[in-house]
């Protein structure tokens, strides 16, 4: 399945999170200087506790927030200098909850993913609602494009939210808890077209509460344990049963399961 | 995109706009002979030799200029609140909302006391609403909570702050003269609006509605909330600033000529939304022309079912309210 | 007993007797007993002394009956009249503002030390307020107006204020001014359409229940209003059915906020008789309303005939009623300019 939408790119993009600081207003600071770095086609995985500020670093990664101390380099250019549309362009937000307020169809809701091409008093015109159907065929959801995306199923909604940041064209896609409410099967639908995004070429971030997912997807993680601390890398190098424990709480272990040929992160038995 | 819908509904609502044009044109409390006013308008032409100086008169600076001030006032009252709702994310605010209603009466209802024209009253009433519009605005900024809930609230705080004002004032007025007027002005009527007031709301009503037609696909992406409009690129607060200061513009407007008309910049985005949907490209234009029709069918009948002038926001109410509570069951979502 | 002891026994019974019917019935006379226009019953033990009231025309009575600041000790609508009161009173000034219209307030009232209240029919409401407050009430003026109105609210505040004579007097005054109007334009040939606007706005008309149109009537003329219906109001009405009406001439309240010019203007006007003939007048005066149901529309009956018929009456003629009224109940005189009429 070719998902790409993406204009013809140099392979040196990259965003690079330099001692990245933040909190809100002064309070406690939520990120101690945190570095990493997302290349396309990477896929990295934000885990943590439930309030440790896995969305808070999403957000800062699409400027929807600026950090107090660190830059974020956009191919190169520091982000805090370059203007929102342009950081549209290049970066997609997946939001966790749409709620929506009026009855758009699912068409209209993905053709906005134009905007940031579009002039300010510009209307979308008929090639822009190619390409908005054409992100729809990407997924395979075409079929509801003249639905209300108040009357679709939450897994529709959230391909549909997909759909939109593919007509993006950007290059980076974060995503927040992207499965967190749908059922397994489209659970499993979702992290395969994240698979095949990063296989085409985008750089994608998620924050997740399952970590078997991020073994499933073979990216890298971005953790945060209890105690704020920070751990990036592969993985295989970084995940281990101490630090699951100590992100979660919990006894939480990574072993070989021969029937699905992989690696698993699975609780034991609840006494 | 199918735009045939669309392009189909406006022609019939424009194609119904000029024929109830003709139709108001022809009825009053003079006469309600249409040839009367063909007549008229063949011998202003110069087709026709004669005419008769009475019904010209009453053509030219009677009913046209109220005709034309009907249709101004309801598609600038409709337009506003159709772009209030978008921008606000929520179907059931209307312009007074903001304060400007109130902030544009009481500018109005000072002028009156003061003796002052009604040139000058509409500038008072402009200054009045936008004077209220900014405070609404400032509020939230105290505050440091840009939450559209918090400019809600600060609209209520200072609606209700000016509607006191208003009622002070009402109590000082001296009752023989300038109450009655400041009451029956506050209800709505379009009965003394004289043309050259028209004229200067004219430039007000083409500048907003144009940046507001421009901007109208905008407001969708507005409506879907702050985190997804700003992850679009987009600059809200520069966006929503001016569409807000359009839209006031266009409330002070219309209430400064012809006071406070209920209802109808609730009702009408509605009705549009159900005959072509959400998207504001298309309800922003269809708004338009409803309000415009809508507000000359009822100023029509204010002027002519009885000798009496019946205030407006009577009439807007007593179709407006059952209009609305239908739209409700028919659009059963919102309230859930 | 001897005879002549019998005898005096039975004059001094009779005469005791006699005493004590008469002492009874001079207590009975010193009560006053009226009934006011909504028919309740007012029983007054002497005369009221210190009156308030927030409506003019009903205060006016008041203030014309005493000639002056004499009754007065409280009023809401101290604008309407301030000229003329301010010339017949030392300290207008000081007189209470007890509120205005349906608004007010009864603690004011009672420091007023008030003992009467005068109020108009459509004020009815306020009766139990004053009274709670210990005031006696009269509802002095109906909403349906006409100058047996106006002689029904002279007689009655003369009983309360046992001014009767004044009250006679001056009912006397208006009668014969309404009997010299109508035998003067008996001789006229043409009646003229009139129509009266309200002060608030120039689209407001005086319907058939306002004094205004008995005003046109004696005056020789005819109400351009019809088909409105309405009681003791203006009435707001389409600038189109105004020209229909198409009235020969325009009065318009001297405390109205627009002015002649206004109309003579405004285009959509220019058709209507009166305007093209520029019959369209302030109705006096500028001192005191001479177009609402008090003593003073005598006056106004009387500019109101000049005006439709001057060759009839003249503006001399009318400043002599002027002089002679305004002599009679303030002992003033005022001259044309004060009153605005030339």
């Amino acid at each position: 399945m070719v998902i790409s939408m993406l204009r013809k790119t140099q392979t040196s993009l990259q965003l690079k999170i330099e001692q990245v600081s933040f909190s809100y207003n002064g309070s406690e600071e939520i990120l101690k200087s945190i570095s990493f770095t997302v290349n396309s086609g990477q896929i990295i995985c934000i885990l943590g506790p439930n309030g440790i500020g896995k969305t808070t670093l999403l957000t800062c990664l699409a400027k929807l927030n600026s950090p107090t101390s660190g830059k974020i380099l956009l191919n190169g250019e520091d982000m805090s200098l370059i203007e929102h549309r342009t950081i549209a362009r290049n970066v997609g937000y997946v939001p966790q909850t749409i709620a929506p307020s009026f009855d758009y169809s699912v068409l209209e809701y993905v053709v906005t993913g134009l905007a940031p091409w579009l002039g300010i008093f510009e209307k979308p015109k008929e090639e822009h609602y190619q390409q908005a159907l054409q992100a729809l065929q990407k997924i395979g959801i075409e079929h509801i494009k003249d639905k209300p995306y108040t009357r679709i199923s939450a897994g529709e909604l959230q391909m549909v939210s997909i759909a939109r940041v593919l007509a993006q064209k950007v290059q980076f896609v974060l995503m927040d808890e992207p499965t967190s409410h749908l059922d397994f099967g489209n659970q499993l639908k979702v992290l395969n077209i994240i698979k095949e995004m990063a296989k085409e070429g985008y750089g994608i971030v998620l924050t997740t509460h399952n970590p078997d997912q991020v073994l499933l997807l073979e990216g890298k993680v971005a953790v945060f344990d209890r105690e704020r601390q920070f751990h990036f890398g592969n993985w295989s190098d970084i995940l281990n049963d101490k630090l699951l424990k100590s992100i979660y709480g919990v006894t939480l272990k990574i072993c070989e399961v021969e029937q699905v040929s992989r690696k698993v992160c699975i609780a034991p038995r609840i006494e | 995109m199918d735009n045939t819908k669309f392009r189909r509904l406006f022609t019939i609502l424009i194609v119904l706009l000029i024929i109830t044009f003709f139709i108001s044109l022809s009825i009053g409390r003079y006469s309600n002979d249409p040839l009367d006013v063909l007549n008229t308008l063949f011998s202003r032409a110069g087709w026709k030799e004669g005419s008769n100086p009475i019904m010209d008169n009453i053509v030219f600076y009677v009913r046209m200029p109220r005709i034309i001030v009907s249709m101004l006032v309801g598609a600038m009252l409709s337009l506003s609140g159709a772009v209030y709702q978008g921008v606000f994310k929520n179907p059931l605010i209307s312009p007074d909302l903001l304060g400007v209603s109130s902030g544009a009466s009481v500018g109005a209802a000072l002028a009156i006391m003061l003796g002052a024209s009604l040139a000058q009253r509409q500038i008072t009433a402009f200054l009045g609403g936008l004077l209220a519009v900014s405070i609404t605005a400032f509020i939230p900024k105290l505050f440091k909570n840009r939450n559209n809930m918090m400019l809600v609230l600060s609209g209520i705080i200072v609606s209700g702050f000016f509607c006191s004002l208003l009622s002070i004032m009402k109590f000082v007025a001296e009752e023989q003269t300038e109450l009655a007027s400041i009451v029956f002005w506050q209800m709505g009527s379009m009965a003394k609006v004289l043309g050259k007031e028209i004229v200067a709301i004219t430039p007000v009503f083409i500048i907003c509605t144009t940046v507001l037609l421009l901007l109208s696909w905008r407001i969708n992406i507005l409506s879907f909330g702050d985190l997804e409009a700003k992850s679009l690129g987009m600059n809200i607060t520069q966006i929503r600033g001016i569409i807000i200061v359009c839209a006031s513009l266009l409330t002070a407007s219309s209430v400064s000529i012809s006071g406070t008309i209920g209802w109808i910049g609730l009702v009408i985005p509605h009705l549009g939304r159900l005959a072509i949907g959400t998207d504001n490209t298309k309800v922003v234009p269809i708004t338009v022309v409803m309000g415009a029709l809508f507000m000359l069918v009822i100023d029509t009948l204010a002027r002519t079912v009885s000798t009496a002038e019946i205030p407006l926001s009577i009439l807007t109410g007593f179709v407006g309210a059952p209009l609305f509570a239908y739209l409700l069951y028919k659009q059963k979502t919102l309230v859930e | 007993m001897l005879r002549k002891d019998k005898f005096f026994y039975l004059f001094t019974i009779v005469l005791v007797t006699l005493l004590a019917v008469s002492l009874t019935s001079i207590g009975a006379e010193d009560k006053i007993v009226l009934v006011d226009v909504i028919g309740r019953e007012i029983v007054l033990d002497k005369p009221a002394t210190k009156v308030v009231g927030t409506h003019n025309p009903t205060l006016n009575a008041a203030v014309v009956l005493g000639g002056g600041e004499k009754y007065i000790v409280g009023f809401g609508n101290k604008e309407m009249s301030r000229p003329l009161y301010e010339a017949v009173m030392d300290d207008y000034d000081a007189i209470v503002q007890i509120g205005k219209g349906g608004n007010i307030n009864f603690e004011t009232v009672l420091a007023t030390g008030a003992d009467l209240a005068i109020i108009p029919e459509r004020f009815k409401d306020q009766v139990v307020q004053f009274e709670e407050v210990g005031l006696n009430v009269i509802v002095a003026l109906p909403n349906e107006e006409s100058f047996d109105t106006i002689r029904q609210s002279l007689t009655l505040l003369g009983k309360a204020l046992g001014a009767s004579d004044r009250a006679e007097m001056i009912i006397g005054f208006m009668d014969d001014r309404i009997e010299n109007a109508r035998k003067i334009t008996s001789q006229a040939t043409d009646k003229q359409t009139v129509l009266f606007l309200g002060g608030s706005s120039a689209l407001s008309v005086a319907p058939d229940a306002m004094i205004q149109t008995h005003l046109i009537e004696i005056a020789g003329g005819l109400n351009a209003v019809s088909g409105v219906s309405g009681t003791g109001n203006f009435v707001e009405v389409n600038i189109e059915q105004i020209i229909s009406w198409n009235p020969d001439v325009i009065w318009y309240p001297a405390y109205a906020r627009y002015t002649a010019e206004d109309l003579l203007n405004d285009p959509a006007w220019s058709n209507i008789n009166a305007v093209k003939n520029k019959k369209v007048f302030a109705f006096p005066s500028q001192v005191e309303p001479w177009d609402q149901p008090t003593a003073a529309l005598a006056l106004g009956i009387a500019w109101a005939t000049h005006n439709l018929h001057p060759d009839l009456y003249t503006l001399d003629e009318i400043m002599a009623d002027v002089d002679n009224y305004y002599n009679m109940v303030y002992g003033k005189t005022f001259t044309g300019e004060q009153l605005g009429i030339k």
